[in-house]
């Protein structure tokens, strides 16, 4: 019921400022021992912006991420969104009333939802009315080009709709803050292209706070505004402003 | 695992023939159909509708038992299988081992023991008999509500509810990835679990579920003790009278019951088996609910009819050694029992995985679970019919004086076969199919990959299996009662007499040394299987991943 109400109360409201703060999180292993992945991370996102978080394997970009969404509790520092606190090391708002959406890696779709069902179990929980509801689902499906594919089963789809499906489901809700990771890994260049270009004019049209975590350097040129690096759970180069050649 | 070739399906279906051909010398002995279902005439008037009455009384009983402690068994089970998947960690630690160990202490204390324990609680003056004696002139005397079909299926609940967290905590493990924490995003973890997380592991809920019924529904101990007319106790009572054509006849409604559920559950289990090491598992907290569930579970199933035990024991002033001393040879009898059985079936379970160590063995696992399931009596009737049989030829003959203990073995080991055969298949399943390709690319034929690779990796399993028969054995009751050899009673009859006389101290004295037993004997399993995972190479710590 809260993450309902919070989303309503911000409902017609897309900017959103993310500001995060001395983050520091230590993972253990039984084996390795617990290890320091985030130190002191600290940035911020201004309304509407796109930051791209490059980094090599291991540097804590999808533990950062997991953190910033509510998957993972910080050990101190704190994030707010919109200056609402929402992560620290003794508040820890859930990942529901958070109103953020994630695209994983291995975009975690539900194996026994159909493409229409993803989208119905996402908007169910907004409290938006039955037709409010059904009126999001065919937008998203129609914007992502998956309309006719929404009887289908993960399973029954290409690589290329797969990616499509995720980036719907993350769309179909108010989203306030839109977190990426790595999410065009496996796909080869002229899916990617499409799927890009679809991301790349929503993300516009909807003004959306955006942080992407990518190597590729193409993905950061047509998303990202500025970019920042992460190096051994430390923020080493200070937002350096892509340079768009296209 | 691969699809088994013809003449090895074949040679399946045969050994599954096989083990289920005794059960047909039953219908040969005394009584028959008739006497079971009353439909002969005894010359007292309305005799066979009461006897035909009485049977679909006690069939209906049984179904309603089956169901109510399966119901009761998913609610603790399911949440409490969720917690073991994120209490358990990513790989088999020492802390995963002992939590399943302690997950099983309910299913592993027999099921009179748990009686005890109850009764001792609830109806602590309540001596089992008297109640089946009404006294004339006298209104019946209330049972309360623990002699009832509610329950004996509460205490069986108690007891089985792990088989459902056992079945489905790989299942759920898996479950805790990217797609679970997706859901996380837009809903509550209470909806993300039943919406999300449930779904996919349905076929482990399944078949949970199914066993649960299976051995809730033929259960003879707790409902002969709660006075529970059930088919189990109808079939008991026939074969104590000797009719063992009487006891077959009669479990006949049970049996295609049993066949049907034994078939849906080898089908649902055979695609939900685990797998090795789930790569995508994250460390989500399952929340305080679960944990709740799966502590009130074990307190429920173990430690409460352990404690009540206890102190109805220490409340006698006894010295110890009248509360420990009356049951204590009768133990040692089963311990040595039990260990034989235990043993006879490493050996089976050796012979399943050097025999077929690529393929399933489905047609033997429907026909062991089948005998899992069916009432003891009935089998027991079997293999007595057997017994007799052999007797006549072999009298006089040394081997005529070892033929009971030899025929209360082995229905002890055909009896609890399924288990052997489910975790070896289990084993060899979570195998890597490229160490024994590999083996087979390097020249070694089917035996020597079973003997050098796929035998040395599952012996965890094994030694689970053993330990379980071991536990299962030590605690069975029908058909130690009826043929365990003369002179010798088994600890679990002994203390069933007892408690069918009243619960005094020594009933509560052996109910706690049994209790001791089987943790003991599943902690030593656990201790055993961590060092065989070292030795193995297997017991890798959990991976931090994703960074």
């Amino acid at each position: 019921m809260h993450a309902r109400r919070w989303l309503k109360d911000f409902e017609g409201t897309v900017l959103s400022r993310l500001d995060v703060h001395e983050i520091e999180k230590t993972l253990s292993g039984a084996q390795a021992g617990a290890s320091a992945v985030l130190r002191a991370v600290t940035f911020s996102i201004s309304d509407g912006e796109c930051l791209g978080l490059k980094g090599s394997t291991g540097s804590g970009k999808t533990t950062l991420l997991r953190i910033i969404a509510g998957l993972l509790a910080p050990d101190s520092g704190e994030i707010l969104l919109d200056d609402r606190l929402i992560s620290s090391a003794k508040t820890q708002l859930p990942p529901a009333q958070r109103g953020i959406a994630l695209v994983f890696q291995s975009l975690g779709l539900w194996p026994h939802l159909t493409v229409k069902g993803h989208l119905d179990f996402v908007l169910s929980a907004t409290g938006l009315s039955r037709a409010e509801q059904e009126a999001h689902c065919a937008n998203a499906l129609e914007t992502f080009l998956i309309r006719d594919l929404a009887s289908r089963y993960p399973a029954q789809l290409s690589g290329g709709e797969r990616h499509l499906l995720a980036l719907a489901r993350a769309f179909c809700t108010q989203t306030r803050l839109l977190l990426l990771d790595e999410p065009f890994t496996g796909l080869d260049s002229g899916l990617k292209s499409r799927v890009l270009e679809t991301l790349a004019q929503e993300r516009l049209r909807r003004n959306l706070t955006t942080l992407l975590v990518t190597h590729n350097d193409d993905e950061m040129r047509c998303l990202c505004d500025r970019v920042e690096h992460l190096s051994e759970g430390h923020i080493v180069t200070r937002s350096r402003k892509v340079q768009n050649t296209e | 695992m691969r699809q088994p070739s013809k003449i090895d399906h074949a040679l399946h279906v045969l050994l599954a023939l096989a083990l289920l051909a005794p059960l047909l010398i039953a219908f040969a002995g005394q009584g028959g159909f008739a006497d079971a279902f009353g439909s002969y005439e005894s010359g007292e008037p309305g005799f066979a509708a009461a006897r035909k009455a009485a049977l679909v009384a006690a069939t209906g009983r049984s179904l309603l038992v089956g169901i109510l402690a399966t119901g009761m068994a998913l609610l603790i089970g399911i949440p409490a299988g969720w917690a073991l998947s994120e209490k358990s960690g990513g790989g088999l630690s020492r802390k995963a081992v002992l939590l399943l160990v302690v997950t099983a202490l309910p299913l592993a204390l027999p099921a009179s023991v748990s009686v005890s324990g109850w009764v001792g609680l609830f109806a602590p003056a309540g001596v089992a008999s008297r109640f089946n004696v009404p006294i004339p002139g006298f209104a019946p005397e209330s049972r309360g509500w623990l002699f009832s079909e509610f329950g004996a299926a509460l205490v069986l609940a108690s007891s089985l509810w792990p088989i459902i967290a056992l079945e489905t905590w790989p299942g759920f493990r898996r479950s805790r990835n990217e797609a679970y924490e997706a859901a996380l995003l837009y809903s509550s973890r209470g909806r993300s679990f039943l919406r999300i997380v449930l779904p996919q592991v349905a076929g482990e809920i399944a078949a949970g579920a199914l066993l649960v019924f299976l051995f809730s529904s033929t259960d003879f101990s707790v409902s002969s003790l709660l006075l529970v007319r059930t088919l189990p106790t109808e079939v008991h009572d026939a074969l104590m009278l000797g009719k063992t054509a009487s006891a077959a006849w009669a479990s006949m409604p049970l049996l295609l019951l049993i066949g049907i559920v034994a078939w849906l559950s080898v089908r649902v289990t055979r695609d939900n088996l685990p797998q090795d090491s789930p790569r995508d598992t994250r460390e989500m907290p399952s929340g305080l609910i679960p944990l709740s569930v799966l502590s009130a579970g074990i307190l429920l199933g173990f430690v409460l009819p352990m404690a009540v035990c206890f102190v109805q024991a220490q409340n006698t002033n006894k010295p110890l050694s009248v509360v420990f001393g009356a049951g204590t040879e009768a133990l040692g009898s089963s311990l040595r029992i039990a260990a034989a059985v235990a043993v006879i079936s490493i050996i089976a379970a050796i012979a399943r995985t050097v025999l077929w160590p690529e393929t399933r063995t489905r047609p033997i696992n429907i026909a062991s679970l089948f005998l899992l399931a069916i009432p003891g009596s009935f089998l027991a009737a079997a293999l007595l019919a057997i017994e007799l049989a052999l007797s006549g030829t072999l009298n006089g003959t040394a081997l005529a004086t070892a033929l009971p203990a030899a025929t209360f073995a082995a229905a002890l080991v055909i009896r609890f076969l399924y288990i052997p055969l489910r975790l070896v298949e289990e084993g060899l399943a979570a195998l890597d199919p490229d160490l024994l390709d590999a083996a087979a690319l390097a020249g070694h034929g089917r035996l020597s990959r079973a003997v050098s690779i796929a035998l040395p990796l599952i012996l965890p399993h094994i030694l689970a299996a053993s330990a379980l028969v071991f536990i299962f054995a030590l605690g069975e009751v029908p058909m130690s009662s009826r043929l365990a050899p003369p002179g010798l009673v088994p600890a679990t009859v002994w203390l069933f007499q007892q408690q069918h006389m009243g619960y005094d101290e020594a009933v509560f004295g052996l109910s706690l040394l049994l209790g001791g037993v089987v943790a003991g004997v599943l902690l030593l399993c656990g201790t055993a299987a961590l060092i065989i995972l070292k030795w193995t190479d297997r017991a890798r710590a959990p991976v931090v991943e994703g960074l």
